[in-house]
C-alpha cells in the first residue's frame, strides 16, 4: 500500500545517513594521509640554450645509449607501466601498447620537472647523451640539458660575482695613463653628451661601469699587447700622422708612403691594427714605423 | 752573276708517299675536332628557390627596421603554483605564482579578486579572495574552496603541489547587488626584423667575352635576371652569367631562411636579418625523435601540437631527404604494400594516406609532406658534413594566414604567415628593377660603357628580410 512517507521519500529523495558519510570521508582523509608520508620529490632539468625561447621542446623516450652489459650501442624505448627500458628486452608487446604509452618529456619555459618515483625516466635523463653530465654525453647533439644543480648555480654566480669584484678593483686603481688607452680600445667615449671632453674622474666613472658589465673581456685585454698597439693607430690618425682620406680603400703616411690597401667593407682602423699585431713583414715594418712616429 | 734569293721559301714543298694517309693530316694539325655543342649540366636544375617564392607573401617596406604586434599568449588565462601549501578541506590556501606569471619586469600578473580558479588536477572550484603584488615576481593570493566538503589540493594529495595549475574560470557566482571587477588586458608582443643586402657580381673581360669555346647552347636560362647582359658573344661567359645568377637566387633565399643578424664588430655595416629557421627554432615548439621512429604515434604528437598552438588546418611538411626517407619508410611500414589503405580496418578513420600523393589527413588536419633539399649540404654543395646541423629535420609549416592585430578593433586584413619583405632599390639607367631586384651594368666593357677599363661588369641587389607571423603555429620536428 502506498503511503504519504513513500510520496515524501519519492519527492525528498533517500535520506542520507550523515554519520556513515562522516565515517567515510574520515577513512578517506587518513587513506590519503598516510599515503603522502613517503615523500614526493621532483629533479629539475633545464635546456643548455637559453637563447631559446619559451616555446616547447619536447624529447622523446627513444634513443640509443651504450650498454655496458652488451658493451654496444642499444636503443632505449620508455614505455609506461613497462619495467625494462632496452628496446631488446621489450618482449611480446603489441604495436598498439607501444604507440599509446611511449614517453615524451616537454621542457616548458627550458625547464622539465621530473617525477622522483618515474625511476625508468629518471635512469633515462641521468645517462641520456645530451644530458652534459651524464657519462654517455655525445658532441653534435642538437639539443643539451642538464640538471638543475643549486649548489652548482650558487657556485658559478659566486665566480661570476668576484670577477666583476676583481675587475672593478684593477679598474679603479689603473693609473691614469693606462687607464686611458685601456679605455680608448674598450671603445669608451671620451666626451660627453655634449661633446666636451670628460676629466679622468668621469672616465673612471665609464671604466668602472665597463669591468663590472664585462668583466672577463676587461681583464683578458687589460694587460694585452692589442691595447697598447690599438692606442697607437687611432693616435697616429688623431694627429693626422696616417692619412685614410687621400685615395679610397688605401692607407698613406702622412710624409707620402704607402701602407697598405684596406680590403673594401673593411673599416680602416680596424684593419690597421689588425696589420700591426700580424708577424708579416709588413706587420712588423709598419709597428716599427708606427713606434717611431708616435712615440718619439 | 748570283741568282735571286730563295731562302725565304720553305722547303720541301711535297713529300712522297705510297698514299696519303690519316697521319700526315693530323701532323699538319688540319684535323677538326668532332665535339658535341651542347653544354651538359650534370647536376641537372639547381634552382633552390621554388619554396619561398612559391608559398610566401611580397610585400614592400618603406623601412630598414620594421615590426609588427602579435598577440602575446592564449586568451584563456592559467597560472601555475609555485611552492607546495597544505591544504585542507574547505580551508583558505595562499597560493604564490611561479615568476613565468608575471609581466613588466614582475609587477604585474592575471590575479584578480573573486576571480574562480579550478584546480587543474581536480577540478575543484576556488575563489580569490585577496592578492597581495607586493613582491615583484612573487605575487600570491588566498583563494577558499567554493564547494563544501572539497579541498584545493592537487589530485591524491594533501598539499597543492608546486607546479599544479590553476585554470581561470572568470567573474562568475558573483552573487546578490555584486560589484565590479578589474579587467584582464591582453598583452601584444612586439616582433621586428631588418632589411637586409644581397648582393653579388658577374664580371668578364673584353677577351673571356669575345672567345668563342666548343658549345653553344645548354645553359638553362629561363630564370635569367632581366637588366643585365653581357657585351660579348662568348658562350662560356653567358653561361656563367646565366650560373652567377642562378647562384644569387639561391644565396638570397638562402639568407631568408637560414640567416641571422650581424652584430658582431668589426664587420660591414649591415645589421643582418633573422631568418625563418633561426626564428622558428627561438619562438616556435620544437619535437625531437629518434631517427626510425616516425610513426603514427608520433604523428599524434604533432597533431596535438598543432591544435595546441592553433596551427591552421592545412600545413606543409618540408623535411630534408633522410627524414623525407625516415617518414615515408616509418608510416608505410604500418600498412601493407604501402598502398592506398582507405578502409583498412578500424585505422581507416584515423589515418588516410595515398602513396604517391604525398599527404596525409590525421586528426582533422592535412599534413603535405615535401622534400626541401637545402637542407642538405650534400645535396647543395656537393660536400658531405660529419654533422650537418640540418640532417634529419623538417618544419610544419601552417599554409594559411593571421589576422592583422588592429588596436581600434575590426579589420579582416590577415598577414600571411610568411612574407617576404622588401625595400625597392633604386632606380637605374643602366639596367632594370624587377621583382625588387635590381640588375645593372658598368664597366669599359659593358653594353653601356661606362669607364676607359675592358671589363664587363653586372651586379646584382636586392634588399630582403622575411616576416614570420604566428611563429608558435609553426613546428620545428628535428632528431636528437
Amino acid at each position: 500500500m502506498a503511503t504519504r512517507k513513500h510520496i515524501q521519500l519519492s519527492e525528498q529523495g533517500e535520506e542520507v545517513d550523515l554519520l556513515a558519510k562522516q565515517r567515510e570521508e574520515i577513512a578517506s582523509q587518513a587513506a590519503v594521509g598516510a599515503s603522502n608520508e613517503v615523500p614526493v620529490g621532483f629533479r629539475i632539468f633545464k635546456l643548455v640554450d637559453t637563447k631559446r625561447g619559451n616555446m616547447p621542446v619536447i624529447i622523446q623516450g627513444i634513443i640509443d645509449i651504450y650498454n655496458p652489459e652488451s658493451k654496444r650501442k642499444e636503443r632505449v624505448r620508455i614505455l609506461k607501466g613497462h619495467p625494462e627500458v632496452w628496446q631488446s628486452k621489450q618482449k611480446d608487446i603489441s604495436p598498439e601498447y607501444i604507440r599509446a604509452n611511449r614517453a615524451t618529456y616537454e621542457f616548458q619555459n627550458k625547464t622539465y620537472m621530473l617525477n622522483n618515483g618515474d625511476s625508468n625516466s629518471c635512469w633515462l635523463f641521468e645517462n641520456h647523451p645530451c644530458n652534459v653530465d651524464s657519462p654517455n654525453k655525445e658532441a653534435g647533439r642538437k639539443y643539451y640539458f642538464y640538471e638543475w644543480n643549486p649548489e652548482r648555480q650558487a657556485k658559478a654566480e659566486r665566480e661570476m660575482r668576484l670577477k666583476k669584484v676583481d675587475a672593478i678593483k684593477a679598474a679603479s686603481t689603473m693609473p691614469v695613463e693606462k687607464m686611458r688607452k685601456h679605455a680608448l680600445y674598450l671603445g669608451i667615449s671620451f666626451s660627453d653628451d655634449v661633446g666636451m671632453p670628460k676629466t679622468d674622474d668621469a672616465i673612471r666613472n665609464d671604466y668602472e661601469l665597463y669591468a663590472e658589465a664585462e668583466p672577463e673581456r676587461f681583464m683578458q685585454s687589460a694587460d694585452s699587447k692589442d691595447v697598447e698597439i690599438s692606442f697607437l693607430v687611432k693616435k697616429a690618425i688623431q694627429d693626422a700622422r696616417i692619412d685614410l682620406g687621400r685615395q679610397p680603400n688605401q692607407a698613406f703616411w702622412a710624409d707620402g708612403g704607402v701602407i697598405c690597401r684596406i680590403p673594401v667593407g673593411r673599416k680602416e682602423v680596424d684593419y690597421l691594427i689588425e696589420l700591426a699585431l700580424t708577424n708579416s713583414e709588413d706587420g712588423k715594418r709598419f709597428l716599427e714605423q708606427l713606434q717611431g712616429i708616435v712615440l718619439k | 752573276m748570283p741568282g735571286i734569293d730563295t731562302s725565304n721559301i720553305l722547303q720541301p714543298g711535297a713529300i712522297s708517299l705510297p698514299y696519303l694517309n690519316r697521319a700526315l693530316i693530323s701532323d699538319l694539325q688540319l684535323l677538326s675536332p668532332a665535339y658535341w655543342s651542347e653544354y651538359v649540366s650534370i647536376y641537372g636544375n639547381e634552382d633552390l628557390t621554388w619554396w619561398l617564392s612559391t608559398f610566401g607573401g611580397m610585400e614592400e617596406v618603406k623601412n630598414r627596421d620594421y615590426f609588427w604586434y602579435e598577440q602575446r599568449g592564449k586568451l584563456m588565462v592559467a597560472v601555475t603554483n609555485k611552492t607546495t601549501v597544505a591544504a585542507g578541506a574547505n580551508a583558505t590556501i595562499t597560493v604564490t605564482i611561479i615568476v613565468g606569471d608575471h609581466f613588466g619586469s614582475g609587477t604585474e600578473s592575471p590575479l584578480r579578486v573573486n576571480e574562480t580558479v579550478r584546480v587543474a588536477s581536480t577540478n575543484v572550484e576556488g575563489v580569490i579572495l585577496t592578492i597581495d603584488k607586493s613582491a615583484d615576481n612573487a605575487h600570491s593570493c588566498t583563494i577558499r574552496p567554493k564547494k563544501l566538503g572539497t579541498s584545493l589540493a592537487t589530485a591524491g594529495q594533501t598539499s597543492l603541489l608546486a607546479n599544479d595549475i590553476l585554470i581561470f574560470g572568470g567573474y562568475v557566482d558573483a552573487g546578490e547587488a555584486s560589484d565590479s571587477i578589474q579587467p584582464l588586458i591582453p598583452l601584444d608582443i612586439k616582433r621586428q626584423n631588418t632589411i637586409t643586402e644581397l648582393r653579388d657580381t658577374w664580371a668578364a673581360s673584353d677577351l673571356a667575352e669575345m672567345t668563342a669555346v666548343y658549345y653553344n647552347k645548354g645553359a638553362t636560362d629561363a630564370g635569367l635576371l632581366p637588366g643585365g647582359q653581357q657585351a660579348g658573344t662568348s658562350y662560356f661567359t653567358y653561361k656563367g652569367l646565366v650560373k652567377a645568377e642562378q647562384r644569387y637566387k639561391n644565396y638570397c633565399e638562402e639568407k631568408l631562411v637560414f640567416g641571422d643578424v650581424q652584430t658582431n664588430t668589426g664587420l660591414s655595416n649591415s645589421t643582418g636579418s633573422i631568418g625563418l629557421v633561426p626564428n622558428i627554432l627561438q619562438n616556435s615548439p620544437t619535437l625531437t625523435y629518434t631517427p626510425g621512429n616516425l610513426d603514427i604515434g608520433f604523428m599524434h604528437l604533432v597533431t596535438r601540437l598543432m591544435r595546441v598552438n592553433g596551427t591552421a588546418k592545412q600545413a606543409m611538411w618540408l623535411s630534408d631527404v633522410f627524414q623525407s626517407e625516415d617518414f615515408s619508410d616509418s608510416l608505410f611500414t604500418q600498412f601493407a604494400g604501402g598502398a592506398f589503405v582507405w578502409g583498412y580496418g578500424e585505422k581507416s578513420e584515423e589515418a588516410s594516406l595515398a602513396y604517391g600523393f604525398r599527404s596525409i589527413s590525421l586528426d582533422g588536419f592535412l599534413l603535405q609532406k615535401k622534400t626541401y633539399e637545402n637542407f642538405n649540404t650534400e645535396i647543395k654543395t656537393g660536400k658531405t658534413p660529419a654533422i650537418d646541423r640540418f640532417r634529419d629535420f623538417g618544419i610544419i609549416c601552417p599554409m594559411g594566414s593571421v589576422p592583422v592585430s588592429r588596436i581600434n578593433g575590426g579589420g579582416s586584413d590577415t598577414y600571411k604567415n610568411i612574407s617576404v619583405c622588401y625595400m625597392p632599390p633604386p632606380a637605374t639607367e643602366t639596367g632594370t628593377v624587377a621583382n625588387g631586384i635590381r640588375v645593372w651594368e658598368h664597366g669599359g666593357g659593358s653594353r653601356k660603357s661606362s669607364d676607359g677599363k675592358m671589363v664587363d661588369y653586372i651586379e646584382m641587389l636586392c634588399y630582403r628580410s622575411l616576416r614570420a607571423a604566428g611563429l608558435q603555429q609553426f613546428i620545428v620536428v628535428d632528431s636528437i
